[in-house]
């Protein structure tokens, strides 16, 4: 057992130990800014785009981009092999990783917390159960069970997310576990108990606040990992369907063409990198704000 | 010591038996056996004779210990597309996808422990910033994308390597890198902070007091107790790469079980998806357990939590 949590800890922990503090402010700032114009993107897509991401037109098929020296101005990021505008399709697709990421973050955050503070906490047999169910969890492979599910009941939006936040909820157990392990004993927590908390007071009130800095970074990091996986779900052909939106998809689309027009797959592969880098790097940066803010 | 390989096999154990279960649910929720095996065309008559002939309309928990004896005796069943047997199937594939990971993992501990090393050296350095800055940028990279990046790079640009198959050595190593490099954050860390950690314990000043040289102390005795917790990451790691080769597999047409599953799926063979994930389970729950009894073994404070 150690392992396994030493395992899922360590992305977490281990990572920003000594980074210099000015790097971390800037990793913030870097990070809050390509998350803004990410949801910019998203919520503002029919006004950043004249073409709807949908609409084909066939003599229009794979114009190059206007800004890596295409010849039509009118569409910035070229066109499909279907003739539909790159823009309209990243704009939405942008909308879709968004709603994924906070969808799915926000169903498993709840589920993992409640079982790391029960476990964590009541200690015993209440933890060997939670620990059991980390495990159980930990050894179905993501994508492989993600796939398969969503293969047999289908892939609508919320079918997906569904699937995703009941895969990864396992790291906000592990982390809320091991640090109400540590503050259960802390004087604080001691005298709550004295004077007759109850247990939902004394975890709602006096532990969980000082644990969400750290449980901030777990979950920026399971939106991440949950936007990758949406993708390399649509990007095997079982995730959004088309001619839905998604990055994903868009890559899995172009990947025939990947010989003639590498942007095909260049531009919604970078945003995905970019949005999950912004995100990671925020999240780094929203700990630390947040702990600094703590010990002043 | 007995006691804890007993607990803890006992706990590996109950997962996996949880796992088989979950798996076995997973065709019985994927629809009507019975129908799937007399064919689209069969008449009710013939569904319920062969629904009666399998013991279909048995309680579910009788099926099930039915299938875990099967399952026991090495019998996982045929599979509805291809019509042979799913362990046939697999003996097949496995090998593939094994080579696969095994690459994949030698190549982000070859590529991460010197990273982690070095970062650990000079925390807070230009070296260091720029290991936690690879490390980040590692996570944050689709997989997908880089496989295509690899393919235009070395496939065509270069066209050093072949693109798809999986004949010969070359074959194997775009989809090593791709799959390797997920992994390589999580060990480059996990051995810094070993490192950072082991540098500064009383035997290391100690060594430095015997006026050892600096590569001794950072071999012998510094990356000796760092490596411990790479163990137990890498038994993790395998894991996810078996599980997480699919997408590696698909993009470079390499016959592997990842890409076995992803037929599988597509075809509603479920037989074999139930296998693949009960395979790729197994050895994550048996690799697993044998990195934490190494780990009880070399540490004793281990088997008490």
């Amino acid at each position: 057992m150690a392992a396994s949590s030493d395992a899922v800890l360590a992305p977490t922990t281990t990572f920003g130990v000594s980074v210099p503090r000015v790097w971390r402010k800037r990793g913030l700032l870097i990070g809050g800014a390509i998350l803004l114009v990410v949801v910019l993107m998203a919520l503002l897509a029919p006004w950043l785009s004249a073409y709807s991401p949908y609409d084909q037109q066939l003599d229009k098929r794979l114009i190059g981009p206007w800004v890596l020296g295409g010849h039509q101005r009118a569409h910035l990021l070229g066109t499909d092999h279907l003739g539909r505008d790159y823009l309209a399709r990243l704009l939405y697709g942008a909308r879709v990783a968004l709603l994924v990421g906070f969808g799915t973050v926000a169903v498993s955050a709840p589920i993992g917390i409640t079982l790391g503070l029960l476990g964590g906490y009541y200690g015993g047999r209440v933890d060997l159960a939670v620990m059991y169910l980390v495990m159980v969890r930990l050894s179905l492979p993501i994508v492989l069970v993600a796939l398969a599910v969503v293969g047999l009941i289908g892939s609508h939006l919320t079918i997906i997310m569904a699937v995703l936040a009941s895969l990864l909820w396992d790291r906000f157990v592990v982390v809320t576990r091991s640090l109400v392990m540590q503050l259960r004993e802390r004087e604080f927590v001691l005298a709550a108990r004295a004077v007759g908390s109850s247990d939902v007071a004394i975890l709602g009130r006096e532990i969980l606040p000082n644990i969400v800095a750290p449980l901030t970074v777990v979950a920026t990091l399971e939106m991440a990992n949950a936007i990758l996986l949406e993708a390399a779900l649509s990007f095997l052909g079982l995730g959004i369907k088309p001619p839905g939106a998604s990055w994903g998809l868009m890559i899995a689309e172009a990947k025939d063409m990947v010989f003639f027009e590498p942007w095909l797959i260049n531009i919604p592969g970078f945003a995905l990198f970019a949005l999950v880098i912004g995100i990671n790097l925020f999240g780094d940066g929203l700990r630390d704000a947040l702990s600094i803010e703590r010990s002043a | 010591m007995t006691v804890f390989i007993v607990r803890r096999g006992a706990l590996a154990l109950l997962v996996l038996l949880t796992v088989s279960f979950l798996s076995f649910g997973l065709v019985k929720v994927s629809g009507d056996l019975a129908i799937a095996l007399a064919g689209e065309q069969a008449g009710t008559a013939y569904v319920d004779f062969l629904r009666n002939q399998y013991g279909l309309d048995d309680p579910v928990i009788v099926q099930y210990l039915r299938w875990l004896g099967r399952l026991l005796r090495g019998d996982l069943g045929a599979s509805f597309y291809f019509g042979t047997p799913v362990t046939a199937l697999l003996a097949e594939k496995l090998p593939i996808t094994m080579i696969l990971g095994v690459s994949a993992l030698s190549f982000a501990v070859l590529v991460s422990i010197p990273l982690g090393v070095m970062a650990a050296l000079r925390p807070d350095s230009w070296v260091d910033r720029l290991v936690l800055g690879v490390a980040l940028l590692g996570q944050a990279m689709p997989t997908f994308w880089l496989c295509f990046l690899l393919i235009l790079l070395f496939g065509i640009n270069l066209a050093w390597l072949p693109i798809s198959g999986s004949g010969t050595w070359a074959h194997y190593v775009m989809p090593t890198i791709a799959l390797g490099y997920y992994a390589t954050p999580a060990f480059t860390r996990i051995t810094r902070a070993g490192m950072i950690e082991a540098l500064a314990s009383d035997y290391v000043r100690t060594a430095r007091a015997k006026g050892l040289r600096l590569p001794v102390i950072v071999l012998k005795h510094g990356l000796r107790n760092a490596l411990v917790p790479v163990v137990s990451v890498a038994a993790v790691q395998f894991g996810f790469m078996l599980g997480g080769s699919v997408v590696i597999e698909t993009i470079f047409a390499m016959h592997g079980v990842g890409y076995l599953a992803w037929q599988s799926i597509s075809q509603n063979d479920y037989p074999v998806v139930q296998a693949i994930v009960l395979t790729v389970s197994s050895i994550y729950v048996v690799l697993t357990l044998v990195a934490d009894l190494l780990n009880g073994a070399i540490d004793p404070r281990i088997r008490i939590r």
